[in-house]
């Protein structure tokens, strides 16, 4: 991933009071820089205990979950030249333009995949709702409630989820539900309170499937 | 004692004949015991024409261990080799090409029957005919391990290849062998102040003639117990060194034990040296010798000298030219304590002599790569964004060597030649990389001391005026946020982000604080009239502390830590608001050398080392040191 300066050949050159350690620990530090980076943009769209690292292999089922909508691995990559005029005019800028654009190309990358992994395990569920078909934002954000289930995590903590949209979608979903009617919104109160006890009521159900659950009194 | 066998193989049941090989053995053989310089015991050496393995064998077995223990081993073969399943085998009479663990001589072999008899010092000498790359595998199957444990840093090999018969051979012999018998019979000059000449000496000028004709010898090992002795040098001259030859005869036992005491890292340094190196790690090692208590400083000196003898073969595989230079420098410089010694300052002299040939010879070379190139300096392996930080490094780095020559030179071709070299790189480096002369981290301060100090003695005004000019107007734009001279490789990266954002507020441990950098600006302003251009833009330096550090005496300046001595400093807006004052306030005890020995040390010292400064360069009575430079 890391710039190399792969030199023309054509030119008899060799390495002049270099040290490779020095350079490596110097890339080393670049690559968290990024890794680093990276992470936090990521964080904004999936939280860390969702991450999930596979060393070997290029794909992955749930033997128990055979429904379960599997994506495979997606590669993404990005390239940057640095130009030897920049590094030799001791140009420092280079660094942020180089973290920028691969940070920006590898996000990017990474959020057009998750959207089209969570479209295509929508497809497969049927879990689709049309916002026209519906009547407006507020009436669709309601037959979602009515399509989805929520969770709940073993302390008991329901997991609402979560609503991804556009600057101008979001500003239309929030004019909609100022001038929504009283009942809709009520509507929509009653289901988030139901999906939040079925969750709860799961969490019970998925537990009892253990022989026993936390320590004995 | 000393022991010779020589071997040389002409005749083969199942391999073409070759021609020289008993004569290059016997040459070899007479060479070493002729009567003018008969240095090996006459009795017990012998010499093998064409012969079987089991002849070979009875030979070494009665040789190595029947009779008077050996002091020195030394093996002579010249015959055909092969290399099987990683070993090297040398190929007698009786060899079957397809069996050849159980009927040529293993290289192994010969090597753990030397282990075992554990002479002194061994010398293996190889040449190894119609052998094709078989050098080039022996350089790579050669490993300290395949000596085993005892004694390794007391084996030297050489092995040559005349890989074209056609080339390889004169009339009178093998090239390889007719070059080494040179440097035997004395018609080739490797000192001459030493009375006996190590194989290791040899190897290094064997390889230089060599290497034009399209041979690249491997010389391999070190050879560190004893004094030197391979053959008896017909060169030696006792003329005003009778010290040096004296301790050469009285070798002590105790820089044996220094030697066995850093055998492990004696093997790593050595390998590392032609590759992937750390200097600061080769200099701990010297440190470790140059510093021994308990031993006189000319033993150390011959210590010292035996290392460079190895290192600087070892180091000119390098592909960069500069590891010879630092090798030769770090290990010249570490005698500066020793230099009141007669015979430590001769060896510091010869080892400055070899610093300032490498030097001379890297400068040409990074000469003939930038006229073709400008981004030469650019890091070819490990470059890209690490090169924002490395590459003003290095260009200061090779602005202090170029500077460095004519000091360190020992003669007046050699400071000649260093100074033509200077007028040409100066202009160069400033015209390819003006914007990489930068005042980055204050390791650079001693090569900006030393190149604005040789820029005005040469008389390169208008370029030590931009250089100067440049480094301050860097240091002004960034305030005076200097990395500290000991800023990790890990830190590099933070610091750039600081200076890139001119926000140093979360890198304030990274910046040095005092820093030499604006004290060598300083004082060398007075040398361009740059005093009242640097008074304009002080203000923006406001508030910055800087200093000199004096060492009570030059003797100490190689040290990691000096004792002694004082620091002074100075900070811009409290008692320095104009150049003047900071010149007012100038010490007057700045610590000068007394010789030209002393004055190469001292450079030296300050390029190898990141922390120091040699201001007497500098000092308003330099005009002492340029006439002591005038002596030579």
């Amino acid at each position: 991933m890391l710039a190399t300066n792969a030199m023309n050949s054509q030119f008899n050159r060799f390495d002049v009071l270099a040290e490779k350690s020095a350079a490596e620990a110097f890339d080393l530090a670049l690559t968290k820089l990024l890794g680093d980076t990276l992470k936090h943009r990521r964080s904004q769209l999936i939280s860390a205990e969702n991450v999930q690292r596979f060393r070997h292999g290029d794909d992955w089922s749930h033997p128990g979950l055979p429904n379960a909508y599997n994506a495979g691995m997606q590669l993404h990559s990005s390239e940057i030249s640095i130009k030897f005029d920049e590094i030799v005019n001791h140009d420092l800028s280079a660094i942020s333009r180089y973290v920028d654009k691969l940070v920006e190309d590898l996000n990017a990358q990474f959020q057009r995949t998750m959207y089209a992994t969570i479209s295509a395990a929508c497809d497969q569920s049927g879990n689709l709702v049309d916002a026209s078909e519906a009547g407006g934002p507020i009436e669709s954000l309601a037959v979602m409630l009515e399509k989805i289930r929520f969770t709940a995590d073993k302390h008991g903590k329901v997991q609402r989820p979560q609503i991804h949209m556009s600057p101008v979608a979001f500003e239309k979903f929030r004019e909609a539900q100022e001038s929504a009617p009283p009942e809709l919104l009520q509507r929509i109160q009653q289901l988030d309170e139901l999906r939040a006890a079925e969750a709860i009521e799961e969490e019970i159900q998925r537990k009892a499937r253990f022989v026993r659950y936390g320590e004995a009194q | 004692m000393r022991v010779l066998l020589a071997i040389g193989c002409n005749d083969y049941k199942e391999a073409d004949p070759l021609n020289g090989a008993e004569l290059d053995a016997q040459r070899i053989f007479d060479a070493l015991l002729s009567e003018k310089s008969s240095w090996y015991d006459g009795d017990r050496s012998r010499l093998l024409l064409s012969p079987t393995l089991d002849e070979v064998r009875a030979v070494l077995r009665e040789m190595l261990f029947r009779g008077p223990k050996i002091e020195t081993f030394t093996f002579f073969f010249a015959g055909h080799g092969g290399v099987n399943a990683g070993s090297f085998y040398m190929w007698v009479k009786d060899t079957m090409r397809v069996a050849q663990s159980v009927s040529a001589l293993a290289l192994a072999d010969l090597f753990r029957g030397i282990n075992e008899a554990a002479p002194r010092q061994t010398n293996i000498i190889i040449d190894a005919c119609e052998s094709g790359g078989l050098v080039d595998d022996l350089g790579v199957l050669l490993k300290p391990e395949l000596l085993g444990d005892v004694g390794t840093p007391s084996l030297t090999l050489i092995a040559t290849s005349g890989r074209d018969q056609s080339a390889g051979e004169t009339a009178t012999g093998g090239l390889g062998t007719n070059a080494l018998l040179d440097c035997i019979e004395g018609s080739e000059l490797i000192n001459d102040t030493c009375s006996a000449l190590d194989l290791v000496d040899i190897g290094r000028r064997v390889a230089a003639k060599l290497q034009p004709q399209g041979q690249n010898p491997v010389v391999w090992g070190l050879n560190l117990y004893g004094p030197p002795s391979f053959c008896r040098n017909l060169r030696f001259s006792s003329d005003g060194l009778e010290r040096m030859r004296d301790f050469v005869v009285n070798w002590s036992t105790h820089t044996d034990d220094l030697v066995a005491a850093n055998k492990d890292a004696l093997w790593s340094t050595y390998l590392s040296v032609s590759g992937d190196w750390s200097q600061k790690q080769f200099q701990r090692f010297v440190w470790s010798i140059s510093q021994a208590p308990n031993l006189p400083s000319d033993q150390i000196a011959s210590v010292i000298e035996r290392l460079a003898a190895a290192f600087l073969q070892r180091a000119a595989q390098c592909e960069d030219p500069y590891r010879s230079v630092l090798v030769a420098a770090i290990l010249a410089a570490s005698l500066l304590p020793h230099v009141g010694n007669p015979a430590a300052h001769a060896v510091a002299e010869r080892l400055s002599d070899e610093a300032t040939k490498a030097l001379l010879h890297a400068n040409d070379q990074l000469i003939s790569s930038l006229s073709s190139n400008r981004f030469a300096l650019l890091s070819t392996k490990h470059g890209g964004l690490a090169d924002l930080y490395f590459l003003p490094l290095r260009v200061s780095q090779v602005l202090g060597w170029v500077a460095a020559g004519p000091y360190v030179a020992q003669t007046e071709e050699q400071r000649k030649q260093s100074v033509d070299q200077m007028r040409v790189l100066l202009p160069l480096i400033l015209e390819h990389y003006e914007g990489s002369l930068v005042a980055l981290n204050d390791s650079q301060a001693s090569a900006w001391c030393i190149c604005l100090a040789q820029a005005s003695e040469v008389g390169l005004m208008d370029e030590g005026e931009r250089l100067a000019g440049l480094l301050f107007y860097s240091l002004a734009t960034s305030g005076g946020k200097v990395a500290r001279n000991d800023l990790s490789a890990e830190d590099a990266l933070g610091y750039l982000l600081a200076k890139a954002a001119n926000d140093y507020s979360e890198a304030a441990e990274l910046i040095a604080r005092p820093m030499e950098t604006i004290t060598v600006l300083l004082k060398a302003a007075r040398l361009f009239d740059l005093e009242e251009v640097y008074d304009e833009a002080l203000w923006r330096l406001d508030g910055v502390s800087f200093s000199a550090y004096m060492p009570s005496e030059l003797a100490h300046f190689n040290e990691k830590i000096m004792h002694g001595g004082k620091n002074f400093i100075w900070t811009i807006g409290h008692d320095v608001f104009r150049t003047k004052d900071f010149v007012a306030t100038w010490p007057s005890m700045v610590p000068a050398p007394s010789t030209v020995v002393s004055k190469a040390l001292s450079v030296l010292s300050a390029l190898t080392l990141p922390d120091r400064q040699p201001w007497f360069l500098l000092d308003a009575d330099s005009s002492d040191e340029r006439s002591l430079q005038g002596e030579h």
